[in-house]
């Protein structure tokens, strides 16, 4: 077990390295923490005299919710997407296979690879937001890395749909199919009501069932949000953080049991 | 050594592929067409045959990359299943056509990493890369990014991994190309070696002089099917193996 679990590392390391030479993800990188820059701004405006906007703190934290959830996604598209097609490459991945290995533990590596880079980048990133907030506040502000966190999780159940997609169709496309679905998620919670108009049970069933297998992107923004201390409503914390991680492990299980089926 | 032993048996093995669009599936094409053979130990197995003969297939197929779509392979009795860890891998150095090297990897640390698939320690790790990039040249460019060497310097490489667990059977895709006389010469006297330590070499190669030389079996195979099995001797006593293949597959 332990010799398994090594060499699944060994393929994660291998993915992170490679990850070192992707000038996109730096690139994405800096921008970002240019963009989370900005959330200095409202601690310069408040010594402005007759300054009347929000709590600088609040604005900062705004600002930095916003571009870390664009970024996070933008960086899952787009390494994650050019890890896949570097990795999985038919020549490289039939040299990997050539040795004790099995085809599962390679794409669970490839996996835990993208995650770890995926926490790093998040890590840099939340921690340029944590960092402008501390300097001008002095307080610790935890909640930052917990709402971000939440956040964290999304793109990690962004980037497992990414990686299931791609199992079935290589190329860039899974990209795009995944953001769809994302995207589609936005509307899923509302598109429940649609369901009245059916007349048939097994329609009417199999479309909630649909519509409840969609990522809880809404919810789980509303939990970050909260932790964060954007709004002020009452949120379920439980329920859009277990369906994720449910989703997660289904996610990656359809993934490896198709990436295990030899043609 | 046990001469007689088989290492691999290829038994009425055909490959067909599907060409698909989208989820509907296309045209049939017949890769391999029942194909039969048996590699004994200790031998040095040439294959040989046109473009798109179905070298390169019979060679995915017997690391377990693809499958059959009918008849079995067995690789040291084991019968090869990708969906299994089979033990076989762990005697296993292959290497496949083209560049396939993770390229960002410094050698030596290329060869750290493939070897680290394999039971080897550190200690036994560290002296198979010495030995072999001693032996394929390679010493002088141990600290250099895989990317930044010639291609032949990344042939040479690539054929260093594949001997990186001193395998027992070593499955070779057009080896030799773009080697240098001097890497080439090293080369076949690694294969002689490998042969005199009881060692399998199962290669595949479009040079045929290269295969004449060093080989001791020679199979051709032509559209996917098995034209013709010989020692080497019987097929080139009538002249070279280049004039017997052209005849054999049709082209004089």
């Amino acid at each position: 077990m332990l010799d398994r679990i090594k060499i699944i590392y060994l393929i994660a390391k291998n993915v992170f390295k490679a990850s070192l030479r992707d000038r996109v993800m730096y690139g994405l990188v800096f921008l970002s923490l240019l963009f989370i820059s900005m959330a200095h701004l409202p601690f310069v405006l408040k010594e402005i005299p007759g300054f009347k906007g929000e709590i600088p703190l609040n604005m900062a934290i705004q600002i930095g919710f916003f571009f870390i959830t664009i970024f996070m996604f933008l960086i899952v598209v787009f390494v994650s997407l050019g890890i896949l097609q570097d990795q999985l490459e038919s020549g490289k991945m039939l040299l990997i296979l050539s040795k004790p290995i099995r085809r599962g533990e390679v794409l669970l590596g490839i996996n835990l690879g993208l995650v770890e880079i995926l926490f790093l980048n998040w890590l840099v990133i939340t921690g340029g937001l944590w960092l402008t907030a501390f300097i001008h506040t002095g307080q610790l502000n935890l909640n930052i890395f917990l709402g971000m966190g939440v956040i964290f999780l999304m793109a990690v159940l962004f980037l497992s749909l990414i990686i299931t997609i791609y199992t079935f169709i290589p190329s860039g496309l899974s990209g795009l199919l995944a953001f769809l679905v994302f995207l589609g998620s936005f509307g899923a919670a509302n598109s429940i009501h649609l369901t009245r108009w059916m007349d048939y049970p097994l329609l009417l069933n199999s479309t909630k069932i649909i519509i409840k297998c969609f990522p809880r992107v809404v919810p789980l923004l509303a939990v970050s949000m909260k932790t964060l201390g954007m709004i002020s409503i009452e949120v379920n914390f439980v329920a859009p953080i277990v369906h994720t991680l449910i989703s997660i492990i289904i996610f990656n299980l359809v993934a490896f049991f198709k990436f295990n089926q030899i043609k | 050594m046990e001469k007689n032993k088989t290492i691999i048996n290829i038994e009425q093995v055909t490959k067909k592929y599907f060409q698909e669009k989208f989820f509907f599936k296309k045209r049939e094409i017949v890769a391999i067409s029942n194909l039969s053979l048996q590699i004994k130990q200790g031998e040095i197995f040439g294959l040989i045959g046109p473009n798109g003969a179905g070298k390169t297939t019979i060679m995915n197929m017997i690391i377990g990359y693809i499958k059959p779509t009918t008849g079995v392979i067995d690789v040291f009795n084991q019968r090869v299943n990708s969906n299994c860890l089979n033990d076989f891998r762990e005697k296993l150095g292959y290497l496949p056509e083209g560049n396939t090297l993770h390229d960002y990897f410094r050698v030596e640390d290329l060869l750290d990493f493939y070897g680290s698939f394999f039971k080897l320690t550190d200690k036994q790790k560290k002296e198979r890369i010495n030995v072999l990039l001693e032996e394929l040249g390679l010493e002088h460019k141990r600290k250099e990014i895989v990317k930044n060497l010639s291609i032949g310097q990344k042939r040479a490489l690539g054929l260093a991994q594949s001997l990186i667990n001193d395998p027992e059977l070593l499955i070779l895709d057009e080896p030799t190309v773009y080697l240098d006389p001097v890497i080439l010469n090293r080369f076949r006297s690694m294969l002689i070696k490998l042969k005199e330590r009881g060692r399998t070499v199962f290669l595949s190669s479009h040079i045929l002089s290269e295969v004449e030389k060093v080989s001791d079996r020679v199979a051709i195979i032509n559209k996917g099917k098995l034209v013709a099995l010989k020692h080497t001797r019987e097929l080139t006593r009538q002249g070279s193996l280049d004039k017997e293949f052209l005849r054999l597959i049709g082209v004089e």
